[in-house]
């Protein structure tokens, strides 16, 4: 799980990217999801891959660690690539490109974008306490994921990890979950508690300005609406 | 443990906009059926049990193509309803970081989903006629894997998942048909039985960890399930 890495990303970057609005970059991924879904042609999903590189490189990103995102997008779509490469080699090259600049088109949005930018714009589309759901979720990743860490760690230290006793393994996992569930639900007990002594009263301050809206947006509507023409 | 690892732009619009209506639809449902100011209290730990979930999903267990789902255990936890949303929240970020199309979102949703309700539902059942939570957790989830693998199976048949077929149709229009060979596609029954071994190694594995994760919280803190301490 990558998320402290994209965390860093979106926020210790400066890149034209970075200081356009989420609104813009969403309506790019917008626009490379339709271009995905219509498009058949290999050369224009091709450009679009090869676009959405390159404004990773604009945007002063690791390319190679970015990539290494969508490693799951790719690994997937191959392998059902492969079972088709018997009918030809556009078939299993589209499958992957389709698969890939979709992926990519998103993972640049979440590396280029505090993810509260994110959150403040889906409040205005979905409901509040949906939105609210899904920033705690975000929030309690990198809390749940430490406290998981150090308890592989203990697990690993009192020898409670075996590589041939699979019974005893799945019986320490089942513990070591079952403790990473009372704790957080400990740790949703305490934060409920924070967010109504707070005030809380169905929807947590996330903040969309128009005047977030600059001149850097246009980039990202032209890299989403070159590749876009490139399909139609 | 049924989750639709496809790209984005395999599966036909009218599917996967079908499985986004129906799970708009739900969502609707599960909020008003909760109650604004229930859904409102439980949203800390709704967002933690999301994020456990997520971490469970995005950890594939190396020798075999599977993953935890932990669904089941979010129904027992958050009732069918906010497990169902559970549910929607891990497919949607699991979508952002590449792992799954962020179109087929909606028809994971249906799939993963029906763990939470059905198992919520098959272990309040069981309960109460079976001398151990542990056994009613198992049947509970084994029942309710085998209905996901059944939908997923389902969504596979009714979609044409065959990303050859489905590229071939949409290729075949802007291509002469005498450059696509034919496309070699397997059936529903076979593709069945390719599966069928993955799917009972993972249903043994993801009920093992459900039950003995259940049986760790009825031992420390009974109440997150509903139950209340003994005493003894």
């Amino acid at each position: 799980m990558d998320i402290s890495i994209i965390d860093n990303l979106a926020y210790n970057i400066d890149s034209v990217m970075h200081r356009a609005s989420a609104l813009s970059k969403i309506v790019m991924v917008v626009f490379v999801v339709t271009t995905v879904v219509i498009s058949t042609n290999p050369i224009a999903l091709a450009f679009g891959l090869v676009l959405l590189i390159l404004t990773i490189l604009a945007s002063n990103l690791p390319v190679a660690r970015v990539l290494s995102l969508v490693s799951y997008a790719f690994f997937f779509s191959l392998i059902f690539a492969l079972s088709q490469v018997g009918g030809g080699l556009i078939g299993p090259l589209v499958i992957v490109l389709k698969a890939v600049t979709a992926a990519v088109s998103l993972v640049l949005l979440i590396t280029t974008t505090p993810y509260p930018q994110i959150f403040a714009i889906l409040q205005k589309v979905l409901p509040n306490i949906l939105v609210d759901a899904m920033l705690v979720t975000y929030k309690s990743l990198f809390i749940i994921i430490g406290q998981v860490n150090n308890i592989v760690i203990a697990m690993r230290i009192r020898d409670g990890y075996s590589p041939l006793n699979i019974v005893k393994n799945l019986s320490n996992t089942g513990k070591i979950v079952g403790h990473g569930v009372i704790h957080a639900w400990e740790l949703g007990e305490s934060m409920q508690e924070a967010m109504f002594v707070r005030g809380y009263k169905g929807k947590l301050p996330l903040t969309f300005s128009w005047s977030s809206i600059s001149g850097y947006d246009v980039f990202p509507l032209l890299v989403g609406a070159a590749i876009l023409a490139a399909a139609v | 443990m049924s989750h639709i690892h496809l790209p984005d732009g395999v599966i036909p619009a009218f599917w996967w906009v079908t499985g986004y209506i129906i799970t708009a639809v739900i969502l609707a449902i599960a909020f008003s059926r909760t109650g604004s100011s229930e859904a409102r209290k439980k949203i800390p730990l709704l967002g933690i049990v999301a994020a456990l979930m997520l971490i469970g999903q995005s950890i594939p267990l190396g020798f075999i193509p599977f993953h935890l789902n932990l669904s089941v255990l979010a129904g027992i936890i958050l009732g069918p309803w906010l497990g169902f949303v559970a549910v929607f929240i891990t497919n949607l970020f699991l979508a952002f970081l590449g792992h799954g199309g962020i179109t087929v979102v909606g028809l994971n949703t249906l799939v993963v989903g029906s763990e939470a309700v059905i198992g919520y539902l098959l272990f309040n059942a069981f309960r109460r006629h079976v001398p151990s939570f542990t056994i009613a957790a198992v049947v509970a989830t084994v029942i309710a894997l085998l209905v996901s693998v059944s939908l997923m199976v389902g969504v596979v048949t009714l979609s044409k998942v065959n990303p050859g077929l489905v590229l071939a149709e949409q290729i075949g229009h802007i291509t002469p048909k005498k450059e696509i060979k034919p496309i070699s596609s397997i059936s529903i029954p076979r593709f069945v039985e390719i599966i069928a071994p993955f799917a009972v190694i993972g249903i043994v594995i993801e009920s093992a960890v459900t039950a003995l994760i259940i049986r760790f919280i009825i031992k420390v803190r009974p109440d997150i399930i509903g139950l209340y301490p003994t005493g003894g």
